[in-house]
C-alpha cells in the first residue's frame, strides 16, 4: 500500500483539449487544509477556465493577479466542485469578423415596468443589425435598424482606449424596449470589427427607465459561424457583463466596462482544501480537514479507493487523532507515494505508522505508559547485550520547514538552537525536518521536541534473547529491562523502559535480536 | 633515550589519553565565603581539571576559563577563572553569579541531557589515560598512572587521502579504540561522563621511556561508544565535525 503513487490523475490534452502547454502530463494536485499562494493550472485556453486540485474542495477564498484581487461573480466564476474557476476574461476581438452583443435583464416580462434603449430613426450603423430574441431563443431582425451605441476597446491592455465602433449621426431616435413584451426577452446588435483586433474594454449604450423596474442588465459578446445566431452562440470572453440599471427616466448614457484582463500567467490563489467526507470527527462533515488523522484516512479511502475497516487500526486512529490535533496543509502536486506522504506526516506530527501483524496499520503516538510494560528482561535472558551512544545522532540545530508555499514550492522556517550540543559535545550538525504542519507555533513546538531527543546521544540496546519475540511490534512496543551491569546512572539498568525500534527473527538459531531506544529518547 | 619509532621492538607501550568532560551546571555548589564572594566550588574526585569552560545560556557565548590561578584571592578578582587547591575545584563565572545559578532539572546522569533552566552551562575537563600495561608517567609535574585497560589489537586503521581534480576534498577514515571492561570500570563513568565528541590521544614508546619520548600516532576526537560486558569502543569521529 505505501508504495501507491499519488496523485492518481493528470492534466492531458485528451481530457482537456485546450490545456495549458506546461501542465501537459502533470499530476492534478491533492489539497488538503488552508493552502496560500496556489498556482492554478488553465484547462480550457479558449474559455480561460482553471483547475486547482483534482478533487472537490471546500473553498476559494482568494484570486489574485498581479494587480489586485480577482472578485467572485464580476472576475470569476467558481466551476465544478469548487476546485475549478472561469475568469470573466477581457473579449478579444479578431479583425474584420462579425460579432453581437446580447443585452438581457434580470427582470421578468412586464408591460409597465422594463429599460428600453434609444435607436436612431433608421439605420445607425451600416455594418449591422438590431435582433430581438423571444423566450425560446429565436432570433429576429428588425429591418433596417441599429441601437444606439458605441464600442471602445484597445490593441494591448495597456495601450490608451479608442473609439472602435460608432453609430453614425441621426436625426430622430426610437426606442425599443427590453423584456416589455416576451418576444423581446433579449436584444442583439451585430457589428463588424476593423483592421486591427483589438480587446473590447466597454460598451456604451442609451437607456431610459420605465416603471420601477430594477435589477441588473447583462452584456454578453458572441460570435456565431453564421447567422442567425441561435444554439450555436460562442461567448467571446467567458463571463457576460452585469451592471445595475440605470435609474434614469430619461434618456441617458448607459456605460458597461469589461474586466482588464486576459489569461493570466500570474494568478494565484488562497484555497481551502477537501472536503472531511467520511470518518473521525471534527471537523464537521463538508468542513475542510485540517488535522493528521483526518488526511489519513481520507487519503486512504478517497485517494486510495480502500475501506479504514481492517486496513487502520481503529483505536489507534481515534487515539493519533485526540492527541495530534496540529493543523496540516498538504498539496501534493508531484509525483509522490502514498507512504511517502505518510513519512512527512509522521515527522510533522510524531506519530508512527506501525504496520500490525494481522495486517492492519496502527497510527502510533508516543505517550508514557498507563499500564505495566510487557516483557521486562532480566540478566538470565540475555544471550547478549551492548549499548552504543548514538553520537551520530547528535544536533544542534533543528531546522523545521513548514507551510509550504504551492507556488514555489518554498518552506518557511523555524529553528531550535542546543547549546548542550554545541558546548557539551562540541558540534554544529543541523537536522532538517521538512512538514505538513501550518503554523509557526506548532513548528516551533516541534524542532524544540526533536532537540530534546537529538541534544545528546541516543541510548539504545542491542541485545539477543531467546526465542521468537513474541508479538512485539518496532515502532510501537516496549521492554523493560534489568540488569545488574550496564553503561547507565550508577552502573545498572533497573527497570528502565526502551522502546523497540527493530526486531531480527533468527529462526536458526530459535532467538530474536532486538534494537530499542531509552524510551524519553523516541517519539 | 629517545624513542626511535623506526627500531620497534618488543617493548612497546600504547596509550590512549581521552580528554573526559564533566558536566557541572546541575551539582550542589558552595560559595567560598564572605572575602571571595564571587566564587564558588565543589569537590572535584577527577582531580585538577585540564581546562574549565563555560556557555552563558542567554547569549550562546562559550568561554575557556583562565586556567588555574594561583590562590583564591586572584581567582576572585579574575572573572572566568578557576583554582584547585587539590581536592575542590573554585570557579568564579564571567558574571560572578553561582555556577548552578537559575535551577536547572538536570537528568542526573552525565550524558542525558539536563541543563534545564541553568543560566550556565559549566564542563570541567580532565585525561582519562590507559595502556595496553600498567605504566606511570611523569606529566606536568606529576606521576599519572595509566590503567592498563587498552587492547592494542583494536587500534583499527586510519587513513587520509587528498581526492583528485574534480571531486575535491580529503577524506578520511577511522576507526575505533577498545579498553577492557571485564571489572566494570567504564559502566558508571560513561553515564557520569561525557566521552563522545572529545579529544583522544593515540600514543605508542619503550617501555621505560619519559612521557616527552612517547610518539604521537593520531589525535583526533571520539564518536559514538558501545559498550558490552567485557569492553567498551570508543569510535574516532572525523575532527572536521567539532567546532574546537
Amino acid at each position: 500500500m505505501l508504495n501507491i503513487k499519488l496523485p492518481k490523475t493528470r492534466y492531458n490534452t485528451t481530457t482537456y483539449a485546450n490545456l495549458e502547454v506546461r501542465a501537459d502530463g502533470a499530476p492534478i494536485p491533492i489539497a488538503y487544509g488552508d493552502l496560500h499562494g496556489v498556482i492554478p493550472i488553465c484547462i480550457d485556453e479558449t474559455i480561460f477556465k482553471y483547475k486547482l486540485a483534482g478533487h472537490a474542495i471546500h473553498a476559494i477564498d482568494m484570486i489574485k493577479n498581479v494587480e489586485k484581487t480577482l472578485v467572485l461573480g464580476s472576475d470569476y466564476s467558481v466551476g465544478p466542485g469548487v476546485a475549478e474557476f472561469t475568469l470573466s476574461s477581457t473579449p478579444y476581438l479578431k479583425a474584420l469578423t462579425l460579432y453581437y452583443f446580447v443585452i438581457d435583464g434580470s427582470y421578468g416580462p412586464s408591460g409597465s415596468n422594463y429599460v428600453s434603449f434609444k435607436r436612431p430613426g433608421g439605420a445607425g450603423y451600416p455594418d449591422g443589425n438590431l435582433f430581438t430574441i423571444n423566450a425560446g431563443g429565436l432570433w429576429t431582425s428588425v429591418p433596417a435598424s441599429d441601437l444606439h451605441y458605441r464600442i471602445s476597446g484597445k490593441a494591448n491592455l495597456g495601450d490608451q482606449e479608442v473609439v472602435k465602433v460608432n453609430t453614425t449621426s441621426y436625426s430622430t431616435s426610437l426606442g425599443i424596449g427590453l423584456n416589455d413584451d416576451p418576444a423581446r426577452t433579449r436584444l442583439a446588435q451585430s457589428f463588424i470589427t476593423g483592421a486591427d483586433a483589438y480587446y473590447l474594454t466597454r460598451v456604451s449604450l442609451w437607456t431610459k427607465r420605465h416603471g420601477n423596474v430594477t435589477g441588473n442588465l447583462r452584456i454578453t459578446i458572441l460570435s456565431e459561424a453564421g447567422a442567425p445566431v441561435g444554439t450555436g452562440e460562442i461567448r467571446v470572453g467567458v463571463q457576460s457583463m452585469l451592471q445595475a440599471i440605470n435609474t434614469n427616466d430619461v434618456w441617458h448614457k448607459y456605460v458597461m466596462y469589461f474586466p482588464l484582463q486576459n489569461q493570466e500567467a500570474s494568478l494565484i490563489c488562497n484555497i481551502e482544501g477537501a472536503n472531511k467526507t467520511i470518518g473521525l470527527p471534527p471537523p464537521a462533515a463538508g468542513a475542510t480537514i485540517i488535522d493528521g488523522a483526518n488526511v489519513l484516512e481520507d487519503l486512504v479511502v478517497t485517494r486510495l479507493g480502500k475501506t479504514t475497516a481492517g486496513l487502520l487500526d481503529a483505536t489507534a486512529l481515534a487515539n493519533f487523532k485526540t492527541k495530534r490535533t496540529q493543523e496540516i496543509v498538504a498539496y501534493v502536486d508531484r509525483d509522490t507515494t502514498f507512504g511517502e506522504i505518510v513519512g512527512k506526516l509522521e515527522s510533522s506530527l510524531l506519530f508512527k505508522f506501525v504496520p500490525l501483524h494481522d495486517g492492519t496499520y496502527a497510527p502510533t503516538v508516543y505517550e508514557a505508559d498507563t499500564v505495566e510494560v510487557r516483557p521486562h528482561f532480566f540478566d538470565e535472558h540475555f544471550l547478549s547485550f551492548s549499548m552504543q551512544h548514538d553520537f551520530a545522532a547528535v544536533k544542534t540545530i533543528v531546522k523545521v520547514k513548514y507551510d509550504e508555499n504551492p507556488g514555489n514550492n518554498e518552506f518557511k522556517v523555524t529553528e531550535a538552537d542546543s547549546d548542550v550540543a554545541r558546548f557539551v559535545y562540541g558540534v554544529e550538525d543541523t537536522l532538517e525536518v521538512e512538514t505538513y504542519l501550518k503554523t509557526e507555533a506548532n513548528a516551533a513546538t516541534l524542532a524544540a521536541d526533536y532537540l530534546g531527543m537529538y541534544e545528546t546521544p541516543p541510548l539504545e540496546i542491542t541485545f539477543e534473547i531467546r526465542g521468537y519475540g513474541l508479538n512485539l511490534i518496532p515502532g510501537r512496543d516496549k521492554v523493560k529491562i534489568t540488569r545488574t551491569r550496564a553503561a547507565y546512572a550508577g552502573g545498572a539498568l533497573s527497570g528502565v523502559l526502551f522502546r523497540i525500534t527493530k526486531i531480527t527473527k533468527k529462526p536458526g538459531t530459535a532467538s530474536t535480536e532486538i534494537v530499542a531506544v531509552l524510551d524519553t529518547q523516541t517519539y | 633515550m629517545t624513542f626511535n619509532p623506526d627500531a620497534i621492538t618488543q617493548d612497546l607501550v600504547w596509550l590512549v589519553e581521552i580528554e573526559v568532560a564533566l558536566r557541572l551546571e546541575d551539582v550542589a555548589w558552595i560559595g567560598a565565603g564572605s572575602s571571595y564572594p564571587d566564587c564558588y566550588y565543589v569537590a572535584h574526585p577527577e582531580g585538577k581539571p585540564s581546562r574549565v569552560k563555560q556557555c552563558l545560556k542567554s547569549t550562546g557565548g562559550i568561554v575557556t576559563y583562565a586556567p588555574d590561578m594561583a590562590d583564591l584571592a586572584t581567582c576572585q578578582t579574575t572573572p572566568s577563572s578557576w583554582y584547585w587547591d587539590g581536592a575542590n575545584l573554585y570557579v568564579h563565572t564571567s558574571t560572578g553569579d553561582p555556577p548552578d545559578a537559575g535551577g536547572g532539572s538536570g537528568s542526573g546522569s552525565g550524558s542525558g541531557g539536563g541543563s534545564g533552566s541553568n543560566m550556565f552551562l559549566i564542563n570541567s575537563y580532565f585525561w582519562e589515560n590507559i595502556s595496553d600495561r600498567p605504566v606511570d608517567l611523569f606529566v606536568d609535574s606529576i606521576w599519572h598512572p595509566y590503567r592498563p585497560l587498552l587492547d592494542p589489537s583494536s587500534i583499527a586503521d586510519l587513513s587520509f587521502e587528498a581526492t583528485q581534480f574534480s571531486t575535491g576534498g580529503i577524506t578520511q577514515s577511522f576507526g575505533s579504540v577498545r579498553a577492557l571492561n571485564g571489572d566494570g570500570y567504564w559502566d558508571s563513568r560513561l553515564a557520569v561522563y561525557v566521552y563522545e565528541g572529545k579529544r583522544i590521544i593515540v600514543k605508542f614508546g619503550k617501555y621505560g621511556d619519559a612521557y616527552a619520548d612517547y610518539v604521537k600516532l593520531f589525535d583526533g576526537y571520539t564518536g559514538g561508544i558501545t559498550w558490552r560486558d567485557e569492553s567498551v569502543e570508543f569510535d574516532i569521529e572525523d575532527p572536521r565535525r567539532f567546532q574546537e
